[in-house]
């Protein structure tokens, strides 16, 4: 007996249907048993809606069948008779037979083969190979055999590289017989040679259109076992081949009936998605939620319309809750692997953001602020790698016991190449430190995610413990987790299912859909159907030679999907759009125009004669039009107590910006990053300060040859550099040293020549902590407060001058710093005066700069020459400038923007259109 | 055909008698042949103007090929994927109005061929166009190559599984391949780098002169060789002795003539001072090259020898830096390029640039013939457009193509283009491969097109003025030759639609109220500018708003600063160039936020998230409570990580929309895109990656307003009723960040050099001048095709504004500007007063006439009202929740320990064994399985490590139990003596004899609660009579470990209670008898103990 088929209407949906057919044929006394048949659904979801409604319609009374997809049914028609290989297995033997290949013969696959340490590439191009072998096995053919068949092909120019693949191909075979393995491809192929197929079940096929070859050679032995269900009118037998597949000829002509009404063709993504909204909006009234089908063949476009109908307050339900790669233990180990390689610092800072990490470094004692600590750390001592933590301070310390806390932590995954299975151990470990002491939900859906990512990398790096000793590389702990993630990369992990929800669904599972609503976009070429043409095993005209799946067949197959949704549905509306989500342009689907040539071309001239804007812009944004704006720059709120003691650079800023000064100096708001790359302006100033302290403390002060300066500088340097950065800083932190180097061996010719003159440096560094008495004149008095760099005396001019050192790239001079246009900007060099003067400089005093600039020739002194009476005006402005901070004058509007205080710019609205005021 | 019908469009279905039925329609494609186009016509280049209907001579082109041709041997390209979706739409749509419509027919068959086409023939080329959609090959360029390495990219070496990045993901990886060339380098040698690069005098930021260099050279890297670098011979930097030892000769060299040793003593100064290149402007030196003489005075021989020597020494001196830095840029590149591609490599990302240089240096050893296969057919015809902006490796892979169908009479080839609009250069167009394709390909013959079909007749007239007068500008200098050629070649331009009214005005913008001559506020002047320009716009709605008005500025931050004057006028306007999308404070402000969460320390962060609306979005409102500030950034760090940035941003955008007015929101939207683009590019950890990343994206986003703002580059193509060229002002050109020269267009570089000032221009060696030369010519070919481009997009109306003069006096010569050039020609005034008009043509009223035309009201956007969806109420039928009866377990903590199993294999777990085993055991009367059999179930179930031979003497030991023997036996069904049920079946069951029957790994599903409830019981025992069910018992085999103590089981009793009810219900439902005549067990097969789960039935039934 041969195959039954059997034909179910196509005016109605399929699955009703045939569970009204097997009701008709299984039921005994009410009971419908089918604990002995397995039904074949081509997809997942079908399975699951045909036993909701085998449920229904038995009202119970229905003993399921084992309800399978048509990839796994071979497998129940066949007793294997050895182990099969895993999937990396597999992709190690292929690896491992193209490395076996003779290299002349190799290249004439792979013209410049990957060298042999890079095991990644390797196993890329197994899998590529095993690839191609799964599908024309899955078809009963061997490399071999599209050698041979090429060959009357016309055109065919790639004998030769067929026949190296086939030659691979034994090669792969005959490593798999060594090990006693099988590739599954093969074991089926062998049970048909061997006649093996035997089925006890019934096997009842439903919707199955497409069978590859293989599968149909095992039907052929479980013949008397076997049911066709097939969604179509009878009349249409000859559009099906023997076991239900379609013959490809009869669909190429077939017209598709589809009315002009039902297509609607828009722009891009957003208006497929605006497109779908409004289809919802206009059968919402005849049809309740789970009577609707949403059918996506692009799924690209799934978060545009999930985002759409939830701002219409619309729940949807797409079935991928999140890929594997963005779960957080996948992630975690990214992170890890990262950081194992080198140790380097911004992998360590990357890593311990991941919020699982950082949760468990919260429980490992450390204070509540530990990331601050770091971060600052990392800016302040600039390291390329974790080795060493500098730091004495709190920071350090902390930044210390955290990457001791970590080191720690990934112990067991440090360690010289192992063979792959010795890592499983280690990774469950540090999974299980990192996740292992909560108590999971598994109902809670964010402890369902964690549980099955963790299973799903745990079963990964389980199946190295599988892969036999002669394939398995010995390899890193980062390398295994690599090997690890990358065969679960395209995982993901499976949303629980919504009642209240209108469902998305793939392209494939909407034929079997029993939906009466079916709303279905990207209905354009590339999707539905889907084509390849050019390839790089298998064009199309050679597919088409070998009998394979061609671009024929897939028109077949989705002609046919979409004339039995035309006919099943009670209502489907058809979207096409114009470019895709990349912005590459579509053109619609051929299947719209499978009608008479009349009809095609009106339907041409509806698609594309219309104006370019489609009817669907832009409505969301409109809605918020005319609102207030509350983004308004946040004004000073008054202090508990005025300010009364300043340090004499602050001046500027207030004098600069007033509301700002109110952001640094009152609040104290101060920015944090450790992306730095390098010393910063104030890093490198203070590096350079610090150099020139520790020489004005020292003896050589009275020296008038600059090579003994020159090299106490240097040795000083040296010392700072080591103290706070070690040997192994950021690069760009040596150039940088030995830039200033530079400028310090110039600085000390002009030190030289400067003693020369007579003057001697009498302080270093004073002031700092002294807060000198400033009266406003009013009464009142401030205190102000500074350090001074350095002043010198000359005793034969009986002269003072106050320095401060200048590092920045430019040696701007005092004048031009601290005036413009006649007025005070900046009142430090003035205001020192006064802070001198308890140190005794007084009387001849003059003021100036010590410039260190990139330009070499203007390392040297830049003195003002302000007159007492501009002094005394700087004074002046000073106590008004004190004044105004105590009567808190900080909202003061100004005439042009500032280029200064970057930090503030976000606040301050800086650059930002109609800002609300230039502060 | 019969000419008597006249088909339209609106006819009903079948009312046409002579349309071609199906079965007419075969598929020429597959077996067509023959050409239908003229023999001279077959290889044909096009140097068409703008607006001249490029797109419609390729149109026609493509249907003629169409008739004999299947589509894809006809390969059709142009230069961005919207013009390609274009030109399929357009040959698509001309096909199928002429198929059906009579008078588009008789356009179209004049242009396709002959013999002429028929109406019927239309019909039959759309049914096998549409039928091979698939087929078609219209795309980019770059589209046609990933094409050819998706089919040889083993050949090609590209990454496996790779896959082509966007320009934001490729700037990406590149700053990251920066950092890695800072953080991995070898320090000594970057240090010997970094000194050469910067001439020895290293800036402080050493990170900012690196990534400058590789921005600025990365490309023209790619496109040399090293040898390229390395054209300044043989430097020896002379040394100091060498040095000391000419300027002490020259010092020793006794003069007579006062001015003539003063001259020498101010050379030996500047030869001190290492003033290199003053030496060779100003003293003796070019005296001795010059004319030898010194105030007329022949200057003494031993000078001028001394003099000579020293040329050779300074010269060294002067262009030793410049080669060191050439080289160290070079060296600096390959490294970071090492580097860059390996990052490429590990991600599998690809640029179409890498496809493109690749496929030329694979592929161009293999005929077009060889890649057919794997291309799937051969290509016979090319047509390629925009042919001006092909770059140079672009047009090394399509050269075998284009060589093929030049060769082959059978084959054809097609391109059309415009040098004079070749306008990207800077991404590596080469409009000279245009000029020489004549040369390099085989017969072609050459068509001018200069007929616009675009602009009235007043624009193309003063297109032609201007373009034809520029040479008038005298303040060129050698430039002025290439500009001179230019105008020289410029074909006239004509127009066929003679009859458009147009208007041309060339106008200064006014100046600020209260501006004094000589005032610097050049913030005021262009405010004012802006203003004018706005307000122009505005009228110019008013005056015809049915018009489209097209704003054209050379720079992106010149569009941002009209779009919000224009904003401010109420007047709304398509953003088409890419700015920073921090104009905005509510931008600013969901950054401030991305910056908190990274970096819980940043204070201003903090305060700038809790003093902004979005403070009690998230829910933190004190900026100084330092904890709160951590745990925030732990769960927003959480948040992301699990629901990724674009989903967090689209939340804020869409909770903080009702507090932005409309262009903050469309801000914060297209931040929310940007966020979904970071989301599928990057997996970082990193919040302030994403900070870096919006800070640096430029978004445009046209939308379909009348007035559109862009730069010229992207006015391409596209044409308005109004141009206003608002901003012409900037240099014609900028300094070049390098020279290069290459002998003949096509070929790569064979000199690369950093820039050099042209001052300096005769210390150069030969070839850089050479360099110098080739690299101001193109940049000034290019600025001049720029103004060309901005001057032909308008229908009729065009305004050139210009700002006037701000400076005391009048100009002494004109610009070098755009604004100079368009002066030169219509007004060589120098006294340029402000919002004055310079020059007009046409009629300032010009839309009158059309205005009638117009519907104005058809123009109006129609507002589509926001429906709220709803839903007929549901009985709930699909879709229901699937439940397992495991789930109905008690509430289910667990630790992940539990849920890995241990061990290096996926070991089986003993507990699937045992219920595999159990499953075979019927009744235990009937006896135990074998163990061969027992075996052989463990083989298969693939388990290799667990020890099987162990674990079946663990499963006879436990069936061995009393307890077990008991629940496994047949003969106590036959009294219900052990069964939980009421007394009442008992008594029932004990009437009679009764049969009994048991079913193992029982399957079910059943509706139960609003969820569909499936699964498998593992034992199920029914005690019948006849057809009828008097009871079930339900058994369940647990395999828990767990200590044998009475509170211990009694409490995974109560676990599983849920479990068992569900199973009990399922029964009930299934052989509809009520729950109380079933009973429910509970098997600890660990402990071998039997417990009975619903033991209660009696008291219940009460
Ligand atoms: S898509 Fe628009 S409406 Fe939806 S959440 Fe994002 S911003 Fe809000």
């Amino acid at each position: 007996m041969g195959i039954e088929r059997v034909f179910l209407d196509w005016n109605e949906p399929a699955l009703p249907a045939a569970v009204e057919e097997l009701t008709k044929r299984y039921a005994i006394n009410g009971v419908i048993d089918l604990s002995n048949a397995i039904v074949v659904f081509p997809g997942r979801q079908a399975g699951r809606r045909f036993l909701e409604l085998l449920a229904d319609q038995s009202e119970g009374r229905a003993i399921p069948p084992r309800i399978i997809t048509v990839g796994t049914l071979p497998e129940f028609l066949y007793e294997p008779q050895k182990p099969f290989a895993s999937p990396l297995t597999q992709k190690l033997a292929w690896a491992d037979a193209l490395q076996g290949l003779e290299r002349k013969r190799l290249e004439v696959v792979i013209p410049q083969p990957p060298e042999d340490f890079d095991v990644d590439a390797w196993l890329s191009l197994g899998e590529l190979l095993s690839r191609q072998h799964r599908e024309l096995a899955a078809d009963q053919l061997s490399f071999a055999n599209v050698a041979e068949d090429g060959a009357t092909l016309e055109g065919f120019n790639e004998q030769e590289r067929w026949e190296v693949l086939a030659e691979v191909q034994r090669l792969y075979l005959d490593r798999l017989d060594d090990l006693e393995l099988w590739d599954q491809q093969t074991a089926r192929l062998s049970a048909i040679d061997f006649k093996e197929c035997h089925s006890d079940c019934d096997i009842i096929l439903i919707g199955t259109v497409d069978l590859n070859r293989t599968l149909q050679a095992m039907l052929e032995q479980v013949a008397e076992h076997v049911r066709l269900f097939i969604h179509a009118p009878a009349e249409l037998a000859d559009h099906f081949e023997k076991f239900g597949n379609l013959n490809p000829s009869a669909w190429e002509d077939r017209h598709i009936d589809v009315q002009d009404s039902q297509i609607q063709v828009v722009d891009g993504p957003q208006e497929q998605a605006e497109q779908v909204a409004m289809e919802l909006a206009a059968c919402g009234q005849d049809y309740s939620i789970d009577e609707i089908t949403i059918g996506v063949p692009d799924e690209r476009i799934v978060p545009y319309i999930q985002r759409q109908l939830t701002s219409r307050d619309v729940a949807s339900y797409w079935v991928i809750a999140q890929k594997i790669p963005d779960t957080g233990p996948y992630r975690l180990l990214v992170g890890v692997a990262n950081y194992l390689e080198a140790d380097r610092t911004d992998h360590f800072s990357e890593l311990i953001r991941h919020p699982d990490l950082s949760a468990w470094l919260n429980s490992q004692g450390l204070p509540v602020d530990w990331l601050t600590c770091w971060d600052e750390n990392v800016a302040d001592h600039l390291q390329r790698r974790t080795a060493k933590v500098f730091g004495n301070r709190k920071n350090g310390k902390i930044s210390r016991l955290l990457v001791e806390a970590v080191r720690n932590l990934l112990k067991p995954l440090r360690g010289s190449s192992r063979p792959l299975s010795d890592w499983v151990g280690p990774i469950r470990e540090f999974l299980l430190t990192i996740y292992g002491d909560a108590e999971l939900d598994p109902e809670l859906n964010e402890h369902r995610f964690l549980i099955q990512a963790s299973k799903a990398i745990h079963t990964a790096s389980l199946e190295h413990g599988n892969v036999p000793e002669a394939l398995a590389p010995v390899v890193t702990a980062q390398q295994a987790i690599s090997l690890t993630l990358d065969q679960i990369r395209g995982d993901f992990l499976a949303a629980s299912s919504d009642e209240n929800a209108v469902p998305l669904s793939g392209w494939l599972d909407l034929p079997l859909d029993d939906a009466p609503v079916a709303i279905i976009t990207s209905m354009n070429e590339g999707y539905v159907p889907s084509a390849v043409n050019h390839d790089l095993f298998l064009p199309n005209r050679l597919r088409t030679h070998l009998k394979i799946e061609d671009n024929q067949r897939r028109y077949a197959r989705d002609a046919y999907a979409m004339s039995v949704l035309l006919h099943s549905r009670k209502h489907v509306r058809l979207i096409a759009a114009k470019h895709d989500v990349r912005k590459e342009p579509l053109t619609p689907s051929r299947l719209l125009f499978a009608a008479d040539p009349t009809t095609i071309a009106k339907r041409v001239v509806k698609f594309f004669d219309v104006p370019e804007k489609s009817t669907a812009a832009n409505n969301a944004e409109v809605e918020s039009e005319g609102k207030r704006i509350d983004f308004t720059i946040p004004r000073p709120q008054p202090l508990a107590e005025p300010r009364r003691s300043f340090r004499v650079t602050e001046f500027k800023d207030y004098l600069t910006s007033p509301y700002r000064y109110y952001l640094r100096h009152i609040l104290n708001l101060n920015g944090l990053s450790d992306s730095v790359v390098e010393l910063d302006p104030a890093g490198f100033g203070s590096l350079i300060h610090d150099v020139l302290q520790a020489f004005g403390l020292s003896d050589q002060t009275t020296q008038t040859d600059p090579v003994p300066i020159a090299r106490f500088l240097n040795q000083e340097l040296e010392r700072i550099v080591d103290k706070r950065y070690g040997s192994d800083p950021l690069f760009p932190v040596h150039i940088q040293v030995e830039q200033i180097r530079h400028r310090l061996n110039i600085f000390s010719q002009w030190q030289a020549q400067w003693v020369r003159q007579g003057w001697v440096i009498r302080y270093t560094e004073i002031g700092a902590r002294k807060n000198v008495d400033f009266p406003l004149g009013n009464g009142t008095s401030i205190t102000i407060r500074g350090r001074i760099d350095r002043i010198d005396f000359n005793e034969r001019l009986n002269e003072w001058i106050i320095f401060d050192y200048k590092t920045g790239d430019k040696a701007t001079p005092p004048d031009k710093t601290h005036r413009f246009k006649d007025e005070w900007i900046d009142l430090q060099l003035p205001l020192y005066r006064h802070l001198a003067k308890p140190f005794g400089v007084t009387g001849n005093v003059r003021l100036g700069y010590i410039t260190l600039p990139r330009t070499t020739t203007q390392i040297r002194d830049q003195i003002a020459d302000w007159t007492e009476e501009q002094l005394l005006d700087a004074d002046q402005v000073a106590r008004e400038t004190a004044q105004k901070i105590i009567e808190q004058e900080f909202w003061i509007e100004l005439d042009k923007p500032v280029r200064w205080f970057q930090e503030y710019s976000g606040i301050c609205q800086d650059g930002v259109f109609g800002r609300e005021a230039v502060v | 055909m019969s000419g008597t019908y006249q088909p339209s469009l609106f006819d009903e279905e079948d009312s046409n008698p002579e349309i071609v039925s199906p079965t007419e329609i075969e598929f020429p494609s597959e077996a067509k042949q023959g050409s239908y186009l003229a023999e001279d016509e077959r290889k044909l280049v096009i140097r068409a103007s703008a607006g001249t209907g490029k797109t419609f001579q390729l149109s026609n082109r493509y249907l003629t090929l169409l008739r004999g041709s299947a589509p894809d041997r006809i390969l059709a390209s142009t230069f961005t994927r919207k013009a390609a979706g274009e030109i399929t739409d357009r040959i698509l749509l001309r096909l199928a109005k002429a198929a059906i419509i009579e008078g588009d027919f008789n356009d179209l068959k004049s242009f396709t061929g002959s013999p002429e086409l028929t109406q019927k023939q239309c019909l039959i080329l759309l049914k096998d166009l549409t039928q091979n959609l698939h087929r078609l090959r219209i795309s980019t360029l770059d589209g046609f190559f990933a094409r050819l390495a998706g089919s040889f990219s083993l050949e090609l070496r590209l990454p496996p599984g790779w896959r082509l990045m966007d320009e934001i993901e490729a700037n990406h990886l590149q700053d990251q391949a920066i950092d890695n060339v800072l953080r991995e380098g070898d320090v000594q040698e970057l240090r010997n780098l970094m000194h050469q690069l910067d001439k020895g005098k290293v800036r402080r930021s050493v990170h900012q002169l690196i990534s400058d260099h590789i921005s600025q050279f990365h490309e023209i890297y790619l496109r040399s060789g090293p040898e390229a670098w390395k054209q300044f011979g043989k430097i020896q930097n002379p040394t100091n002795d060498e040095m000391e030892s000419i300027t002490m000769r020259l010092q020793a060299e006794a003069i007579d003539d006062k001015r003539l040793a003063s001259a020498r003593d101010d050379d030996v100064s500047r030869i001190v001072d290492e003033e290199w290149a003053t030496l060779f402007q100003k003293g003796l030196l070019p005296k001795v090259l010059g004319d030898g003489k010194y105030y007329r005075k022949e200057i003494p021989d031993h000078l001028k020898k001394l003099y000579i020597e020293l040329e050779k020494l300074v010269r060294a001196k002067w262009l030793a830096p410049w080669a060191q830095q050439t080289a160290a840029t070079y060296q600096l590149l390959e490294k970071y390029d090492k580097v860059y591609e390996q990052l490429k490599r590990e991600t599998g990302g690809v640029r179409f640039d890498d496809l493109t240089r690749r496929l030329a240096q694979s592929l161009g050893n293999r005929s077009t013939a060889e890649l057919a296969h794997r291309l799937d057919g051969n290509i016979e015809h090319i047509l390629l457009d925009e042919f001006q902006d092909t770059s140079v490796t672009q047009w090394n892979v399509i050269r075998p193509f284009a060589e093929d169908t030049t060769t082959d009479p059978e084959k054809s080839f097609f391109c059309v283009g415009d040098a004079k609009q070749a306008i990207y250069g800077w991404r590596g167009g080469e409009a000279a491969i245009f000029d020489a394709i004549t040369q390099q390909l085989h017969e072609l013959s050459e068509q001018p097109l200069n007929k616009s079909f675009r602009s009235s007749p007043v624009i193309i007239d003063v297109v032609n003025k201007i373009f034809q007068g520029m040479s008038a500008h005298d303040g060129f200098d050698e430039e002025h030759a290439t500009i001179r050629e230019w105008s020289t070649n410029f074909p006239t331009h004509e127009t066929a639609k003679t009859e458009l009214p147009g208007y041309f005005q060339l106008q200064t913008s006014p100046l600020p109220d209260g501006w004094q001559p000589g005032d610097k506020d050049a913030q005021a002047v262009d405010a004012e500018f802006n203003r004018f320009v706005a307000e122009m716009i505005s009228r110019q709605l008013k005056d015809y708003p049915a018009g489209s008005i097209g704003v054209l500025t050379r720079s992106n931050s010149k569009i941002g600063e009209l779009i919000f004057e224009l904003n401010r006028l109420g007047i709304d306007a398509s953003e088409e160039g890419g700015n920073p999308i921090i104009d905005s404070a509510a931008v600013q402000a969901v950054l401030a936020f991305f910056q908190l969460v990274d970096h819980p320390g940043d204070t201003i962060a903090r305060f700038h998230v809790a003093q902004s609306p979005l403070a009690r979005i998230v829910d933190f409102e004190d900026n100084t409570d330092d904890q709160a500030a951590h745990q925030f950034s732990q769960k927003y760090r959480a948040e992301l990580a699990r629901r990724g940035y674009g989903e967090v941003v689209h939340e804020l955008a869409h909770k903080l929309a009702s507090q932005c007015h409309r262009r903050e929101s469309r801000r914060l939207l297209q931040m929310a895109v940007l966020a979904d683009d970071f989301d599928a590019m990057s997996r970082t950890l990193r919040p302030s990656e994403f900070v870096e990343f919006v800070e640096k994206q430029k978004v445009q986003e046209p939308t379909d307003s009348r007035v559109r703002v862009m730069t010229i580059h992207q006015s391409k193509g596209l044409q308005f009723d109004t141009v206003i060229f608002a901003e012409c002002d900037g240099l014609m050109t900028k300094p070049p960040k390098h020279l290069s020269w290459s002998p003949t267009p096509g070929e790569p570089p064979e000199v690369v050099a950093l820039y050099q000032s042209k001052d300096f221009r005769e210390l150069f060696p030969k070839k850089l001048q050479l360099a110098l030369k080739q690299t101001t010519d193109k940049s000034i070919m290019e600025s001049l095709c720029l103004l060309y481009v901005a001057l032909t997009r308008s229908i009729h109306s065009l305004r050139v504004i210009i700002r006037p003069r701000t400076a005391k006096g009048a100009e002494k010569k004109l610009p070098k500007t755009h604004a100079g050039l368009v002066r030169a020609a219509l007004a060589p005034t120098l006294h340029l007063e402000s919002e004055t008009i310079l020059y007009e043509e046409g009629n300032p009223n010009w839309y009158e006439s059309l205005k009638k035309e117009d519907d104005v009201a058809s123009h109006l956007k129609v507002q589509i009202p926001i429906t709220k969806i709803q839903f007929k109420a549901s009985d709930q039928s699909r879709h229901l929740k699937r439940v397992a009866p495991s789930s109905k377990e008690g509430r289910h903590l667990v630790r992940l320990e539990s849920l890995l199993p241990v061990g290096d294999s996926v070991a089986m777990d003993r507990g699937t064994l045992l219920h595999a085993w159990m499953e075979q055991i019927h009744w235990i009367e009937d006896g135990l399985p074998t163990d061969e059999s027992l075996l052989a179930i463990g083989h298969r179930l693939g388990d290799q490590r667990l020890n099987l031979d162990r674990c079946l003497k663990d499963f006879h030991q436990m069936v061995g139990r009393p307890a077990m023997k008991a629940l496994l036996a047949k003969r106590p069904y036959f009294t219900a003596e052990t069964i939980g049920v009421a007394d009442s079946v008992l008594a029932e069951i004990n009437e009679s004899p009764v049969e009994v029957n048991v079913q193992n790994e029982r399957a079910f599903a059943v509706r139960d609660q609003g969820s569909l409830l499936s699964g498998s019981i593992d034992r199920l025992v029914t005690i019948s009579r006849g057809s009828e069910i008097l009871a079930a018992e339900v058994i369940d085999f647990k395999t828990d470990q767990l200590p044998n103590d009475l509170i211990a089981i009694n409490d995974r009793v109560e676990f599983y209670r849920g479990q068992m009810e569900a199973y009990v219900r399922a029964v009930s439902k299934f052989y509809q008898i009520t729950p109380d005549r079933i009973s429910a067990k509970l098997v600890l097969l660990r402990l071998g103990r039997v417990l009975q789960v619903r033991e209660k039935t009696s008291e219940r039934k009460s």
